[in-house]
């Protein structure tokens, strides 16, 4: 059984990037294109990590993130962030809302993967 | 399943993902036993994170305060290794009574 | 197509969505009808150009986007006040990131020298109007690493961005080498006998730490990865069960490793937790055989070199340098309430969803008008498809229809009743086959939206080239047609609003004489009807000067000195090939640049195109387009022998000519009387050419059609076989093109028949007896 992951982004790129890397890895890829379908999303479908964008219309990651880990089911669900800033405040402002970790953008495969790798179980 | 321990101790089964999620749950199930002779069923652990070690060394110490049998009886392999990897061998997770 | 190439497509279109967004937003800013969402959707959208460029390694494009993203922050953070001036900058900027992305593309580099100098002005006015000195241009070319814009580096004002170069570099062949099940680490023995060096590393995490679900785990076993590893719990501030709190952390580890792996690459594995838990990473030894054991757990001060993870000096000190971002709300906002043009339509999703367009396309001719906040209301999926999948559904969908018309007909001739099972069944097929067809087609409808977005930019150079102040106002972008009509649109669009600007609009001094507003209003708009698109661009000038326009038709020989014209006739003089040239036109006051092109292309499609105009108010072109494969309602009537459909949306009522409502007018023109009102009388039979004689007056059967530009006429036909769907065929595919007719379709029993085109049959008769016009144009 594969882990699945639950990518949020509203950038199509993105989604296919993040989408083809992960399938590559061996992981099953759900995909939402911002935060509130992101918890529509959730409403249904399992998730071992979640990776999300912050900039993003309708409900930012910042928002996304609160709303996730507001729901018991998902407190202990890592949850990645996608930041193209080496921005200490924004890393800390995603933390602060719940966020396990986050991805620098431009990622590789590997950075990708690493980053998983260090929060999921 | 060899250590039967004394007469009729607890079986607390032990859920297959014992996470974050999962600390204060174990901590209410386990005080609701106390007082009373309790073997732990790890068989079907999947995944054991760092806040439910906690709560399960700490009833051990607990039980150990108070004199009363505490042990691992059957346990996954995962949850083998989980303890290993957090530096504790599984028989120093019994505590037999005095 | 190889996985990457299909991302970097998506990309791009994606960019080109961007860019749209990014103008839209930047033009509604300058409206005043900006708020803090589309100054935030401006920002997104340059922001996720350059996190897709990034990916691609797309430096020229990354570097430009980088510039720009920071002035929109500094605005975005309200440090930067948007004014006229710096609007127009950024309006100037997108243009010039459109083009990097074309460049990107691969298609025609972006001028250097501009998107130096862009570059330079945004740096200026982020910088707070100190502009930097001029920079020669940097070399063109490959540049392998970040480069920070030329003086901003010192100024401390700019974000690094860390720019690893290739990303997306997958080998095909590779499996997914990656875990599939995170495997457990091999747990080290405990005495560790090792060659590597031996670090000691001490780890007490907060309750923070599980808060943001991390675990420990996950970086213990992530530390096992690295190398022989030796775990000692230190639990000794563990409480009692009833003393605990479930979620607090109260037991830290020891740890040895023995690791060829670094200090970075052992600090890497805790970078997320950091701040959430104290950590020590300390070098016990080189090459240390006998590993001592752990030491308990005491001193978890941070030490003096205590390793910043991951990070390098260098990004190190971009970071430091960075500024300080402002972040978006951080809940859903609510749609503003201003009356801002794009304010979103929060609740309205239905109106992007296809079969509601394409009821639209059928008839109920209602402009289907989107604003730009609505594109991104409702994520939906996708699927990419080729386009000769769907070209052969859409043609089997056809069969289908018609093959159901013709069961249909056959089981009515078998004498089944109307109320028999088999009839109502049919009836069931029908409504079926008919919601398949919509949908079908609804695969191929497209938003004219691709083609109006490249509008903005054209107004905006053309009213630089002219001096002029012209406002573009689009509506109804969302309006879906067949996707080979879209990609036709750009050219006549582009000429008619080149025209208008050029041509339609006054100077600003003019304007400002005749009590006008300075600046000139170009509307470009899209909308269904009648089965059809319907396009105009109107502009508030002058209109035409008819006495020119007339005058020049004499002189070229297009009309005779005492020819008798309405308004209407004299104005769509500009479209007769030979009226005018572009040099001749510029000391006329009205239109005429290749005209006569436009209107070809036009035709080419299937398509009309008329100008109306008012003197001193503006004039109007409109263009009227198929919709290409559009099912048609029509009324199928018989005239002269052949078999016809008149699109039912253009009829307004039948009726049977009384010999009394008849006026002549000439040998063959005749009009009635339809209560207050007389229109012309045209024998469709006749003016097709099936028949030579007119039917007698009080023959036959009128209807009362109403063409797009808005003439009215009565069709006199034969006789009238009924009400049909039909599927259009396109006529110039099986055989040339005739005029009056628009296109084919087959009937239910296998018989062609020919579609009528109203509008040109209306002009036709009217080109044929000019001598009505006058009557005409009282008339109409």
């Amino acid at each position: 059984m594969s882990m699945t992951i639950l990518t949020v982004d509203d950038s199509r790129t993105m989604r296919d990037m993040l989408k083809m890397s992960l399938l590559r890895a061996g992981f099953t890829v759900v995909q939402a294109e911002d935060g509130v379908h992101g918890l529509e999303v959730l409403q249904e479908q399992h998730a071992d990590v979640i990776i999300t964008d912050i900039n993003m219309p309708r409900m930012d990651g910042f928002g996304f993130i609160e709303g996730v880990r507001g729901k018991d089911a998902f407190k202990a669900t890592p949850i990645l962030v996608l930041t193209t800033e080496g921005d200490p405040e924004k890393k800390a402002r995603a933390k602060q809302a719940g966020a396990s970790g986050w991805i620098v953008k431009p990622f590789n495969p590997e950075k990708l993967i690493d980053a998983i790798r260090r929060v999921a179980a | 399943m060899e250590s039967r321990i004394q007469d009729k101790a607890e079986t607390l089964r032990l859920p297959p993902i014992l996470d974050l999620k999962a600390a204060a749950p174990l901590r209410e199930q386990l005080l609701g036993l106390r007082g009373k002779p309790v073997e732990l069923d790890g068989a079907e652990v999947q995944r054991l994170g760092g806040l439910c070690l906690q709560v399960l060394l700490s009833a051990r110490d607990s039980w150990h305060n108070d004199g009363l049998p505490f042990s691992l009886g059957a346990a996954s392999e995962a949850f083998d290794q989980s303890l290993s990897l957090f530096g504790v061998h599984a028989d120093e997770f019994q505590s037999s009574g005095v | 197509m190889d996985p990457f190439e299909e991302i970097k497509d998506t990309f791009f279109q994606e960019c080109d969505e961007q860019l749209s967004e990014l103008e839209a937003g930047l033009q509604a800013m300058k409206d005043g009808a900006g708020d803090d969402d589309t100054v935030n959707a401006v920002f997104r959208a340059v922001h996720s150009i350059k996190g897709g460029a990034g990916a691609f390694g797309l430096e020229d494009l990354v570097r430009f986007a980088h510039t720009f993203e920071s002035v929109l922050d500094e605005v975005r953070g309200g440090r930067l006040a948007a004014d006229a001036d710096l609007l127009n900058l950024m309006l100037t900027s997108s243009d010039m990131l459109s083009d990097h992305v074309r460049a990107a593309r691969g298609g025609e580099p972006a001028d250097p020298e501009r998107s130096q100098s862009l570059v330079q002005q945004l740096d200026a006015r982020r910088l707070g109007g100190a502009a930097p000195a001029p920079q020669p241009a940097p070399a063109q070319g490959s540049r392998p690493g970040p480069v920070l814009t030329p003086g901003v580096s010192e100024d401390g004002g700019i974000e690094g961005f860390d720019f690893t170069p290739v990303v997306m570099a997958f080998d095909v062949d590779d499996e997914a080498s990656q875990t599939e099940e995170p495997e457990l680490p091999i747990l080290a023995e405990p005495e560790v006998a090792d060659a590597r060096p031996s670090w000691q590393i001490s780890f007490r995490p907060k309750a923070a730490l599980y808060a943001s679900a991390n675990e420990p785990a996950v970086l213990l076993r992530e530390l096992g990865r690295l190398g022989e590893m030796s775990v000692r719990l230190e639990a000794g501030a563990l409480p009692l069960l009833e003393d605990m709190e479930p979620e607090e952390s109260y037991l830290a580890w020891s740890i040895q490793l023995a690791t060829e792996a670094g200090r970075d690459e052992i600090a890497e594995i805790f970078e997320f937790v950091e701040d959430d838990c104290d950590l020590g990473i300390t070098l016990i030894g080189e090459a240390s055989g006998e590993a001592e054991a752990a030491e308990p757990i005491e001193a978890f001060e941070p030490e003096g070199e205590f390793p910043a993870p991951e990070a390098a000096p260098d990004v190190e000190a971009l970071i430091a340098m960075a500024q300080a971002m402002s972040e978006p709300e951080l809940h859903v906002e609510e749609p503003a309430p201003q009356p801002a043009p794009a304010a979103a339509l929060p609740a309205a999703p239905a109106a992007e969803q296809p079969a509601a367009a394409e009821k639209e396309a059928g008839g109920a001719a209602k402009a289907a008008t989107q604003q730009s906040a609505q594109q991104s209301a409702q994520p939906t999926q996708t699927i990419r498809v080729e386009l000769e999948r769907v070209d052969r559904l859409i043609d089997l969908v056809g069969e289908l229809v018609i093959n159901q018309a013709m069961l249909a007909q056959r089981v009515f001739e078998s004498g089944a009743a109307r109320n028999s099972d088999v009839a109502l069944g049919l009836d069931d097929l029908e409504h079926l086959t008919r919601d398949i067809q919509e949908s079908v087609m609804a695969i191929r409808a497209q938003p004219v939206r691709s083609v109006f977005q490249r509008m903005p930019r054209l107004v905006r150079e053309c009213a630089a080239m002219t001096g002029k102040q012209v406002r573009l106002e689009m509506e109804g972008e969302g309006t879906e047609v067949d996707k080979t009509v879209v990609e036709r649109l750009s050219e006549p669009i582009t000429h008619m609003i080149r025209n208008a600007i050029d041509h339609g609009l006054e100077s600003t001094a003019d304007r400002v004489a005749a009590g006008k507003a300075e600046e000139g209003v170009v509307t470009l708009s899209a909308r269904h009807r009648s089965g059809r698109i319907v396009i105009e661009v109107a502009d508030d000038g002058k209109g035409i000067n008819r006495k020119v326009v007339r005058q020049k038709a004499i002189e070229k020989g297009l009309i005779e000195p005492d020819q008798q014209l309405s308004d209407e006739e004299t104005d769509n003089l500009i479209f007769l090939p030979g009226f005018s040239t572009a040099n001749e036109i510029s000391d006329l006051s009205g239109r005429g640049v290749g005209m006569d092109v436009v209107r070809r292309s036009i035709q080419s499609l299937g398509g009309r195109i008329w100008i109306t105009s008012r003197p001193g108010y503006g004039s109007t072109f409109t263009m009227s387009l198929p919709l290409t494969l559009a099912v048609l309602d029509g009324m199928v009537v018989t005239a002269g022998g052949q078999t016809l459909v008149t699109p039912l949306a253009t009829i307004l009522e039948t009726l049977q000519p009384k010999q009394a409502d008849l006026r002549r007018l000439g040998p063959n023109s005749w009009v009635i009387a339809i209560r207050d009102t007389y229109v012309p009388l045209i024998d469709v039979g006749c003016v097709l050419g099936y028949r030579d004689q007119p039917l007698r007056p009080g023959e036959g059967v009128a209807l009362l059609i109403e063409a797009e530009g808005g003439g009215r006429a009565a069709f006199l036909v034969d006789a009238i076989q009924g009400q049909r769907q039909v599927v259009i065929k396109s006529l110039e595919q099986n055989y040339r093109k005739v005029e009056g007719i628009a296109a084919a379709t087959i009937l239910g029993d296998g018989r062609v028949a020919l579609i009528l085109d109203v509008d040109a049959i209306l002009a036709k008769r009217k080109h044929d007896a000019p001598q009505t016009n006058t009557l005409m144009a009282a008339v109409g």
